[in-house]
């Protein structure tokens, strides 16, 4: 193999070594699709699509979100991951918070709705908290 | 040097047990049994702590003669001479003195006993330590010396087989020395603890001014608020009386005599009790003047609402169980109006902060209830007023959408609070249970000398971490009276503080101190 000849091999595999590393630190993070805005309550999908629910989340502030009754058809969606980010450096700030991704995917044709529950502070207790329902209409064609 | 205190003997002979139990060698062993060896047996004279106590329980036997002759002049009322406002000023003080005095008892009895179990306590801890400490002695002399290092590089069957032996014979000698330590160790804390408290509530004392009378000091300490249980309600803290003296005491002739009228002119005693407060907060007589302008002739309720933002309704320290999130159902809304001392943003330190300041300073508490004139009813101008005022401090701490740090909390205290108690702050990183246990005694001593203490409780869900920061603001027994700026106070105990159970004063997402800034 002639100099000129191992140079773009070289390249290549430097390429597709870079590939490689792009795609697995891509994958360590799920899909998010399609995210829902802090107004949004409906979306149209589908199948295979994916789609997200985003709400600012801090535990300080007294926000405790969960997915609540009644659940989502899982014929028409299927809930596949929930994560939080959070700014660079919080672990070293008291009193912040960060943004909670629910992420689902679209698979059959169909309406559900997702409910959202926010137990803020202490639910129950009208004087120091409050119970927020937030309902997604999800429409697979 | 400074001999180790009960709390670094415990945790030396935990670690001692943790590397006897673990020890994989003879000279592993060895050396675990001398390190337990090392630390001292628990130290004290029982007979003497009891002596001492019994001197206490003779004081309280004389000081309630002395309540009953007090009481009976309450009862009887006072001579004719006794008329108009200085009769009603006379009446004044002696019921401030009986009240002083069924405290000053009720303190004696309180000293005997906490004494009295302190010598019990550490007799038995001696008792148990001296067959331990005998036990462990002699399984470390029939183990010999130690191993060279060639030896100690094999051990064949016959000398792991006597190496376990002594291993298992040591452990619960040395097991038996730890209990004794702890046990020293609690009723010691617990003695601080309670010895403490019982000096902050020899209150008249510590407004030390040369120019206030004696009957003056006692109406002064004994003066609370118009319900809720006296002892709790106190609206000069110990440390209030000790900083209004020392103001006193600089003021020029002018500014006291301007200053006296301002006081015999008080409508009530709480009325005079805050004025006395805005002094020890540091306020210019200028300052106390306006203050007293807005403040003069209103009832004690009103300035309760107005000036006290935290103030305890009721005695009952429990508990009430728990919610499903960890949560403590008995919770006490902090309230103007109808309207709560509480965040909104991620402002829990600057909150903290704003409410610490605002029980320390009765013009900044007035400022924010009663806006520029102090007569603003509004609870949703309040709401604007105390959500500013939390904006503005965590702007002033650097805060941001990720909330404070450690730094800019220290900031905001030295510049919020520091002015108006007298106390710098010192930030402690609380690694374990036993740090956060050793640390109590200074933190009820600040408390129950009139100083909240800042804490940072955290915990896990999964990698992430969440952060919260609430106040304690009281101490009774072994209970402390913690804030949280959600809007609200709660009783948690020192155990569920030392052990991870600060969900119950927020959920059970922060569970854990991992930090207090402690006043000093």
């Amino acid at each position: 193999m002639t100099p000129l000849t191992r140079t773009p091999l070289r390249a290549v595999a430097l390429i597709a070594v870079l590939a490689a590393c792009l795609a697995a630190s891509a994958s360590n993070q799920p899909d998010r699709g399609r995210i829902l805005g802090p107004d949004e309550r409906s979306v149209t999908l589908t199948p295979g699509d994916r789609f997200s629910i985003a709400v600012e989340d801090n535990a300080s502030i007294g926000d405790d979100w969960s997915i609540v009754d009644p659940r989502a058809d899982t014929a028409v969606v299927a809930a596949v991951d929930q994560v939080t980010d959070y700014p660079p450096g919080y672990e070293k700030y008291i009193g912040g918070g960060g943004t909670a991704y629910y992420i689902f995917e679209a698979k059959g044709r169909g309406t559900t709705t997702i409910t959202l529950h926010n137990c803020f502070r202490i639910c129950d207790d009208p004087e120091i908290g409050k119970d927020v329902y937030n309902t997604y209409t999800v429409t697979v064609r | 040097m400074t001999k180790p205190s009960t709390s670094q003997r415990r945790k030396a002979l935990q670690d001692a047990l943790k590397d006897l139990r673990e020890a994989d060698s003879k000279n592993d062993v060895i050396d675990a049994i001398k390190d337990a060896l090392a630390v001292h047996a628990p130290v004290g004279d029982p007979a003497a702590i009891e002596a001492t106590g019994n001197r206490y329980k003779t004081m309280a036997t004389e000081s309630e003669h002395l309540h009953r002759d007090v009481t009976t002049i309450a009862e009887t009322g006072l001579p004719d001479v006794w008329t108009g406002t200085t009769g009603a000023k006379a009446a004044e003080v002696i019921g401030a003195t009986g009240r002083a005095i069924d405290r000053q008892s009720t303190a004696f009895i309180k000293a005997w006993l906490t004494l009295h179990n302190l010598a019990d306590a550490l007799r038995a801890a001696q008792a148990a330590d001296g067959p331990a400490r005998s036990g462990a002695q002699q399984v470390l002399s029939q183990l010999g010396g130690k191993e060279g290092w060639f030896d100690e590089w094999f051990e064949d069957d016959d000398d792991e087989a006597k190496r376990k032996k002594a291993q298992q014979a040591a452990i619960p000698h040395v097991e038996g020395m730890l209990t004794a330590a702890a046990k020293a160790d609690d009723a010691a804390r617990a003695a601080a603890r309670d010895l403490n408290r019982l000096a902050d509530e020899a209150r008249a004392g510590k407004l030390r001014a040369k120019g206030v009378s004696s009957a003056d000091k006692v109406v002064l300490a004994e003066t609370s608020g118009p319900d809720g249980p006296t002892e709790l309600n106190d609206l000069l803290t110990a440390n209030d009386l000790k900083r209004s003296g020392e103001y006193l005491d600089r003021m020029n002739p002018t500014d006291l005599a301007a200053f006296d009228r301002m006081l015999a002119d008080s409508s009530t005693p709480q009325e005079r009790a805050y004025l006395m407060k805005a002094l020890a907060a540091g306020h210019s007589l200028d300052e106390i003047r306006a203050f007293d302008g807005k403040i003069h002739g209103k009832d004690p309720e009103w300035l309760r609402t107005h000036l006290t933002p935290v103030y305890t309704k009721s005695d009952n320290r429990d508990s009430g169980g728990q919610e499903n999130d960890g949560t403590n159902k008995i919770r006490y809304g902090v309230k103007f109006g109808t309207t709560m001392w509480q965040q909104t943003g991620p402002t829990c330190v600057a909150s903290t902060t704003v409410t610490a300041r605002a029980m320390a300073d009765p013009l900044y508490a007035l400022d924010l209830t009663g806006g520029p004139t102090g007569q603003d009813n509004d609870p949703a101008a309040f709401q604007r007023r105390l959500l500013d005022e939390q904006n503005r401090v965590h702007e002033e701490g650097h805060g941001n959408a990720k909330g404070m740090d450690e730094d800019g909390t220290g900031d905001v205290l030295a510049k919020e609070v520091s002015p108006h108690t007298g106390a710098t702050y010192e930030y402690k990183s609380l690694s374990d249970e036993n740090a956060r246990r050793a640390i109590l005694p200074e933190i009820e001593k600040a408390v129950a000398d009139g100083k909240p203490v800042p804490v940072s409780i955290e915990g896990h869900v999964g990698d992430e971490r969440k952060g919260h920061e609430v106040l304690i603001v009281g101490q009774e027994g072994d209970m402390l009276q913690v804030y949280n700026p959600w809007g609200y106070t709660t009783w948690i105990s020192e155990a569920d503080f030392a052990n991870g159970h600060m969900d119950h004063v927020a959920d059970n997402r922060t569970p854990v101190v991992d930090a207090v800034h402690l006043p000093k």
